[in-house]
C-alpha cells in the first residue's frame, strides 16, 4: 500500500504525475496493438466521474472485468485530442484490488470534456518520444474531437490522418 | 515470507497475484495459517497440543485459522487431513468456538476465491465435525446451505448440494435429535426446494440428485416439522413450487387435512404469517452486494448488471431472482434513499426476467404480502415494496437514466403486475378469496394512510388500462372511485356554471393552489373545480364587461344556438384585437369564462357523436356554442397574434378540462376536409400540447383515454383519424435506424399496425403524401405483409403519372403472388371477381394499371414473378366470372382500345404460340368483342352521317379526317406493336 492519498478522478489536472487512485471498471475495453506494442483502453470511474484509463503494454493476462476495482499508482494525466486520459505507463502499477463493492457515478465523462489550453496546446511529436510513457489513447479515435471546429487543435477531414506510426496497425 | 504467502495463495485460490491483490481477510487467513506453523512447525503432535493449549485467549481465532486452513488445503496430503483433527481433538472445547467462528469465516469470505478441490475438503471437515458432533456445527451447516444460493457456477452448486444432501440423510439421527435449528431448517427448505425446480430432470438411473434434494427436503419438512412455521406464507411458496411432485402433493393433502401438524389452524392462517428467515435465504455474498446497492448506489444499474452477470447467468437465475425479491421485501429500509433503492431494483428483477413462467413467479412472490396482510403482524413497509414497484412502473420516465429497461416497458409492467393481484384475489385460494379480499383491502389502507393525497393519481393513473381499473375496482372499492358521478360539487353561486371534470374520470377533486403545481399536472391529475364568479373578478376592464354582459344575456335573451356561437365569437374577436392589452392569464381567464358560460358539450351518459353520424352528414352537431372557441382553433385567423391568443386559450381551458383537446380532434375529423387544412390544425393541437407542457404523443394518448372513458362512441370514431395521422408522422419523420428498429419489431409481431378495415382509408391518404413517407410506408406494409386483396381496391385510384410509388409497390406485390391463379377459385373472392365488383360499383379499373401489368409483365427468369402467363390467367378467370353481367362493364373494359392491341400484340408474338393455344378462349372474346365494337362504331358513325350531315363535302371531309384517323392510329399501332414486342420478351417458363 501507498503513503499517497488516494485521488480522485475529480481532481485530475492535465500534465499530473504520480497519480495514485482507486476506481472501478465500467468498460474493459480490449487490447489493441500499435506498431510499438499493445494499448488497452478502458473506461473506470469513481464516486466522483469517469474518465478514459489507458494502459501501456498491458500483459495479455492482465483480462478484468466491468465492476473489478482497480488500484492505480504511479499513473499521469495528459490531454489526448483535448480530452483528459489517465494513462499507466512503464512505471505505473495497476492492480485489481476488489469488485462491485464502489459507488460511482459515471457523469462527468472526464475525457470528454474540453480543457481551455487543449486548443492551444501544439499537439505533441511522438516520433520520437520517450518510450511508451507519452503514447496517446486510441480509444478515442472514433469519438468526435472536442472544440470548435476552427480551433488551431481541430483537424478536419480524416480523423486518423496524420497519426503517423502511432496508427492502429489493425 | 512473502514467498511462503504466495505460495500458501495459490494452493487456497487460483488468483494471478501478479494482477490482484488478495483481500483483506485472505491476507490474514493466511497470515494466520503462517502464524499457525511457526507454533506447530517441527513439534511432535503431543507437543504442538500443549503449545496451542498454551495460547492466549486472542490468539485463539488465529490458531483455528491456520488449523482450518492446514484441513482444507490438505487434498493432496491425507495424512495432514487427519492430524488437524488431532489437534482439533487435542485442543478440545476451549477451540470450539474459534473453529466454528474460522469455518465460518471461510464461507463468508473466501468462498468465491476458492479453488474446487478446497471446497470438496471443506465439506469433508463439516462432514467429520458432524460426526464428533461438534455443538452448534448446525450454525455452519446452514451457511454452507446458503451458499448455494449465489455464489458458485451450476456445477459447482450441484456438487456442492448433493454432498450436503448425502451428509444430512447419513446423519438423519443426529438431525433429528438437534434441540432446535430453525435456520438450518428452513435454509434447506428454500434453497434446496428452487433447486429441485431447477435442475433438470434425471435422464438415468444414475441419476440421483434431484431424488436426494427430494429426500432430503421431505425429512426437514417431516422431521422438523415445528420449525416448518417460521417460513409462514414463504412455506406455501414453496409447497405451490414443487406440488407437481408426487411427494410434495401428499404433503399438501396432508396440510389441508391436518394443518396442525405444522402449528396452524389452515391454509389461511399459513397465509397471514410472514417468514423470520429471510436473512438467511441468500448467500452472504449475495446478500452483501445487494446490501451494498441498497446504501450506497443512486443508481443501480450498473451494479445490478454485474450481479446478473455474477450469479443469476445459471440453470437457478430465475429461482435467484425469486430468492431476492423475498429478501427485499422483508428488508426494512432505514431511509427514503433506501426505499427507493429497493424499488428500482425489485423493477429491474421483474422487468428483465424471461416473460412467461419465470415472470408470473416473481409477481406472485412480490403480491403474496399484499394476500396475506395481517397489520397485527406485518410491517407497512413490506407492502410498500409492491406498491413502490407499481408506482415506479407507472412513473417512470426516461430522463431517470435508466438504460437497463426500455422505458416504455414500465406501464406495461404496472399493469400486469395490478392484472395479476385483481386475478390472484379470487384465484389464489379459491376458498380464502374473502381473507384475501380482506388482506388487500387492509394492505391498501396501510398504504393509503402514509400516501394519503398522492395515492390517488397512482391508482387512477392514466396509464393503467381500463380493464385492469375495472379490476382494481372490484377489489379496492373504497380506493377507487366507481362509475357514478361525483356525489356533491361544491357550488360557491347557485346557477353558475361550474367546470367539472369528466364524471367517467374518476378523479377526486382535490384543493390544489394554482402555482404549487404545473399545467401538466393539474390537468393529468386533478382538474379542480372552477369557480366563474372568482374568474370574472380577475377579468378587467372592458374584457369583463363584456363577458359579463354575455353572461347575464345567456340564457335568458340568446335562446338559439347560433346566437350564442356569435355573441362568444363577437368577444373572441375583442380579444383578438385588444390583444396588446390583455396578458396571457387574462386570455385564458377569458377563454375559461367563456368555456364556462357555452357549457359543457359532453354530457354524462351521451355521446357526443349523434346517432347515424357520417362523415358527409350535417354539421349539426358542431352546433353547440362551445365549438366557437374550438372552431377558431381551425379556422386560420387573420391577425397572426390570433393563433398563439387561441392556443394560451385553449391550453388554459384543457388545463381545467381536458375535453377540449379530443373535442378539438373530433372537430378536425369532422369539418375539415382538405389535407392542408387538417395539417395545419394538427400543428395548432402540437402547439396545444406544448403550451400545456406535454409531448404531442403524451397530450394524445392522455386525450384518447379520456375520450375512451368519457365517450366510447366518439373514441371509436377518432381513433382512426387519430391513427392514420400518427402514422402519417411517423413515415415523414422516421430515420433509417427507427425504422429499421419498428420492421424488426413489426417482424417480431410486437407491433401491429394495420387493421384491415383502416388501411383503405391510410392507403388513400398516403398517395397524397411525400415521395420519402411513401416510401416508409411501403416498407411497412411489405414488413406487415399485407396480402394483395387489401390493396386492389386502391387499383382503380392509381395514376401512372401521380401514384408511382404506389403502382411500383403494387406490382411487387402483385409479382410476388402465385403464378396461377387457379387455387384461387376456391377462395371468397378472387381477385379477377374483386376486379368486377369494383366495375360494378362503378369504379372502373384504371387502364394504366392493367396494361402497365401487361407491358410490364415479362422480364428475367423466376418462378414468383409476374408474367404474361399470369396476366392472362388472370383474364380469362376474369372472363369466366365476369362476362354476361347485365351492366356490361366487364365487356367495356376488355374491347377497350388499349387492351385490344395488347392482347393482339400478345397473338402476334412468335413466342408466345404456345400460350395462344392454351388462352384461346380468351382471344376468341377478345376478337368478338373486338368485332362487336367495330361493328357498332360503324352503325354509329352511319347513323351520324345520315342525321347530322348529308352534304357530299362533308362526307368528304369525314372520310379524310378518317382516313387521316386511321393512318394515325395505324402508325400508332405500329409504334406500340413495336414497343409491345420489345418489352414482351416470354422465357421458357413463360411459354410452357
Amino acid at each position: 500500500m501507498t503513503d499517497e492519498p488516494w485521488l480522485k478522478l475529480g481532481q485530475l489536472q492535465p500534465n499530473m504525475q504520480s497519480i495514485n487512485t482507486m476506481v472501478i471498471i465500467l468498460e474493459p475495453g480490449q487490447i489493441r496493438r500499435t506498431n510499438t506494442g499493445t494499448i488497452l483502453v478502458m473506461r473506470v470511474a469513481d464516486s466522483t466521474g469517469s474518465i478514459n484509463l489507458t494502459l501501456i503494454n498491458p500483459e495479455f493476462n492482465e483480462t478484468w472485468r466491468s465492476g473489478d476495482i482497480l488500484r492505480i499508482k504511479s499513473a499521469y494525466a495528459n490531454l489526448y485530442q483535448g480530452g483528459l486520459t489517465l494513462t499507466c505507463g512503464r512505471n505505473s502499477e495497476c492492480i485489481k484490488a476488489g469488485e462491485f463493492f464502489m459507488a460511482f457515478i459515471e457523469t462527468p465523462f472526464i475525457s470528454e470534456q474540453a480543457w481551455p489550453n487543449a486548443a492551444e496546446k501544439p499537439r505533441p511529436s511522438f516520433a520520437e518520444g520517450d518510450g511508451n510513457d507519452r503514447r496517446p489513447s486510441m480509444h478515442s479515435q472514433n469519438r468526435k474531437p472536442p472544440g470548435p471546429p476552427n480551433a488551431p487543435g481541430h483537424r478536419p477531414g480524416n480523423f486518423n490522418a496524420g497519426r503517423g506510426r502511432y496508427t492502429n496497425a489493425q | 515470507m512473502a514467498d511462503h504467502f504466495t505460495g500458501r495463495l495459490i494452493k487456497l485460490t487460483n488468483m494471478n497475484t501478479k494482477m490482484e491483490l488478495p483481500s483483506d481477510q485472505l491476507r490474514n487467513f493466511i497470515n494466520n495459517s503462517l502464524f499457525f506453523e511457526s507454533k506447530v512447525g517441527g513439534l511432535s503432535d503431543k507437543e504442538a497440543i500443549d503449545v496451542l493449549i498454551a495460547v492466549e485467549d486472542e490468539a485463539k481465532l488465529r490458531i483455528a485459522n491456520g488449523l482450518i486452513y492446514r484441513g482444507i488445503t490438505s487434498f493432496d496430503n491425507p495424512e495432514q487431513f487427519k492430524k488437524t483433527f488431532i489437534y482439533i481433538n487435542g485442543v478440545g472445547l476451549g477451540y470450539c468456538n474459534a473453529v466454528l467462528t474460522a469455518l465460518n469465516v471461510v464461507l463468508f469470505d473466501l468462498w468465491p476465491h476458492i479453488v474446487e478441490a478446497c471446497k470438496d475438503q471443506y465439506l469433508l471437515m463439516l462432514k467429520e465435525t458432524v460426526r464428533m458432533n461438534v455443538n452448534k456445527i448446525e450454525n455452519v451447516m446452514m451457511n454452507a446451505v446458503r451458499v448455494l444460493n449465489g455464489t458458485g457456477e451450476w456445477n459447482s452448486k450441484v456438487r456442492m448440494a448433493s454432498q450436503l444432501a448425502t451428509l444430512f440423510m447419513e446423519n438423519e439421527q443426529w438431525l433429528l435429535g438437534l434441540k432446535a435449528c430453525p435456520g438450518l431448517t428452513t435454509s434447506v427448505i428454500l434453497v434446496f426446494s428452487h433447486l429441485i425446480v431447477d435442475a433438470p430432470v434425471p435422464m438415468t438411473q444414475q441419476d440421483t440428485f434431484r431424488s436426494a434434494l427430494i429426500n432430503c427436503v421431505i425429512l426437514f419438512i417431516k422431521g422438523r416439522r415445528h420449525e416448518v412455521i417460521i417460513l409462514g406464507r414463504d412455506f406455501l411458496l414453496v409447497l405451490i413450487r414443487l406440488s407437481r411432485i408426487p411427494q410434495f402433493e401428499a404433503i399438501w393433502k396432508k396440510f389441508a387435512e391436518d394443518p396442525k401438524m405444522f402449528n396452524v389452524t389452515g391454509i389461511e392462517d399459513m397465509l397471514l404469517r410472514s417468514c423470520l428467515a429471510s436473512n438467511t435465504r441468500l448467500s452472504a455474498e449475495v446478500q452483501m452486494k445487494i446490501d451494498f446497492m441498497l446504501n450506497s448506489c443512486r443508481n443501480v444499474a450498473p451494479h445490478w448488471n454485474w450481479l446478473t452477470y455474477s450469479h443469476l447467468r445459471g440453470p437457478d437465475g430465475g429461482s435467484l431472482r425469486a430468492e431476492i425479491v423475498r429478501y427485499l421485501i422483508a428488508y426494512v429500509p432505514e431511509n427514503q434513499m433506501q426505499a427507493d433503492t429497493r424499488v428500482q431494483l425489485l423493477y429491474f428483477i421483474i422487468s428483465t426476467a424471461q416473460p412467461g413462467a419465470e415472470q408470473q413467479w416473481l409477481k406472485c412472490c412480490l403480491w403474496i404480502d399484499w394476500l396475506g396482510f395481517d397489520p397485527g403482524t406485518c410491517d407497512f413497509k413490506m407492502m410498500d415494496a409492491a406498491f413502490g414497484t407499481v408506482k415506479y412502473a407507472l412513473l417512470m420516465n426516461t430522463s431517470s437514466g435508466q438504460v437497463l429497461v426500455n422505458s416504455s416497458i414500465g406501464p406495461q409492467l404496472a399493469n400486469s403486475l395490478l392484472e395479476y393481484v385483481c386475478k390472484a384475489a379470487t384465484l389464489f385460494l379459491p376458498s380464502a378469496s374473502e381473507s384475501i379480499l380482506r388482506s388487500l383491502n387492509l394492505a391498501m389502507r396501510a398504504i393509503a394512510d402514509q400516501y394519503g393525497q398522492n395515492l390517488q393519481p397512482i391508482l387512477e393513473h392514466h396509464r393503467i388500462d381500463r380493464k385492469v381499473h375495472e379490476g382494481m375496482r372490484e377489489i379496492w372499492r373504497d380506493f377507487l372511485r366507481g362509475k357514478e358521478p361525483p356525489t356533491s360539487q361544491p357550488q360557491t353561486v347557485p346557477g353558475a356554471p361550474v367546470l367539472t371534470p369528466p364524471a367517467a374520470n374518476h378523479i377526486k377533486p382535490a384543493k390544489i393552489s394554482e402555482k404549487s403545481r404545473s399545467r401538466s399536472k393539474n390537468a393529468e391529475e386533478a382538474p379542480p373545480i372552477i369557480d366563474l364568479n372568482a374568474l370574472m373578478k380577475r377579468l378587467k376592464g372592458e374584457t369583463r364587461a363584456k363577458i359579463e354582459a354575455l353572461r347575464a344575456k345567456y340564457k335568458k335573451e340568446l335562446t338559439d344556438d347560433a346566437d350564442r356561437s356569435e355573441a362568444i365569437e363577437d368577444i373572441i374577436q375583442f380579444i383578438f384585437t385588444n390583444d396588446d392589452k390583455l396578458e396571457d392569464n387574462e386570455i385564458e381567464n377569458a377563454g375559461l369564462c367563456l368555456w364556462a358560460i357555452a357549457g359543457k358539450i359532453t354530457k354524462e351518459g351521451e355521446s357526443v357523436l349523434p346517432d347515424g353520424y357520417n362523415e358527409k352528414g350535417p354539421l349539426e352537431c358542431f352546433s353547440h356554442p362551445a365549438y366557437t372557441i374550438v372552431r377558431n382553433l381551425c379556422t386560420p385567423t387573420t391577425p397572426e397574434t390570433a393563433s398563439d391568443n387561441m392556443i394560451t386559450m385553449a391550453a388554459g381551458i384543457r388545463e381545467k378540462d381536458p375535453t377540449i383537446s379530443y373535442l378539438f380532434l373530433f372537430h378536425i375529423k369532422g369539418t375539415v376536409t382538405n389535407a392542408a387544412g387538417v395539417r395545419e390544425c394538427l400543428e395548432c393541437y402540437s402547439e396545444v400540447a406544448r403550451a400545456c407542457e406535454k409531448d404531442v404523443s403524451e397530450m394524445l394518448v392522455s386525450d384518447l383515454q379520456n375520450c375512451a372513458i368519457n365517450d366510447v362512441r366518439l373514441f371509436s370514431y377518432i381513433l382512426p383519424f387519430v391513427f392514420q395521422k400518427m402514422i402519417e408522422v411517423l413515415c415523414a419523420n422516421v430515420d433509417a435506424t427507427q425504422l429499421k428498429n419498428f420492421i424488426g419489431d413489426i417482424i417480431r409481431e410486437n407491433i401491429r399496425l394495420f387493421r384491415r378495415e383502416q388501411f383503405n382509408n391510410i392507403l388513400a391518404a398516403s398517395l397524397e403524401w411525400s415521395t420519402v413517407s411513401q416510401w416508409v410506408f411501403w416498407h411497412l406494409v411489405h414488413a406487415e405483409g399485407i396480402p394483395i386483396e387489401w390493396v386492389v381496391s386502391i387499383i382503380p385510384k392509381l395514376s401512372n403519372e401521380q401514384h408511382q410509388e404506389a403502382l411500383t409497390n403494387v406490382l411487387l406485390m402483385l409479382k410476388r403472388m402465385d403464378r396461377e391463379c387457379s387455387h384461387r377459385r376456391s377462395r371468397k373472392l378472387p381477385t379477377s371477381r374483386r376486379v368486377d365488383r369494383r366495375s360494378d360499383e362503378k369504379k372502373q379499373l384504371s387502364e394504366n394499371s392493367i396494361i402497365g401489368i401487361i407491358s410490364k409483365a415479362p422480364g428475367k427468369k423466376g418462378v414468383q414473378k409476374l408474367c404474361l402467363q399470369q396476366v392472362l390467367e388472370h383474364l380469362t378467370l376474369f372472363t369466366e366470372l365476369c362476362l354476361t353481367r347485365d351492366k356490361k362493364v366487364s365487356e367495356m373494359f376488355l374491347s377497350k382500345h388499349h387492351m385490344q392491341e395488347a392482347i393482339a400484340s400478345v397473338k402476334s408474338n412468335e413466342k408466345a404460340t404456345v400460350l395462344r393455344s392454351k388462352y384461346g378462349q380468351l382471344y376468341a372474346v377478345m376478337d368478338i368483342l373486338s368485332e362487336q365494337e367495330q361493328t357498332s362504331s360503324r352503325t354509329l358513325r352511319g347513323n351520324r352521317t345520315g342525321t347530322a350531315t348529308s352534304s357530299p363535302t362533308n362526307d368528304k371531309i369525314m372520310k379524310r379526317k378518317n382516313a387521316d384517323e386511321e393512318e394515325t392510329n395505324g402508325n400508332s399501332q405500329k409504334k406500340r406493336k413495336r414497343t409491345n414486342r420489345e418489352i414482351i420478351q416470354l422465357d421458357s417458363s413463360d411459354s410452357d
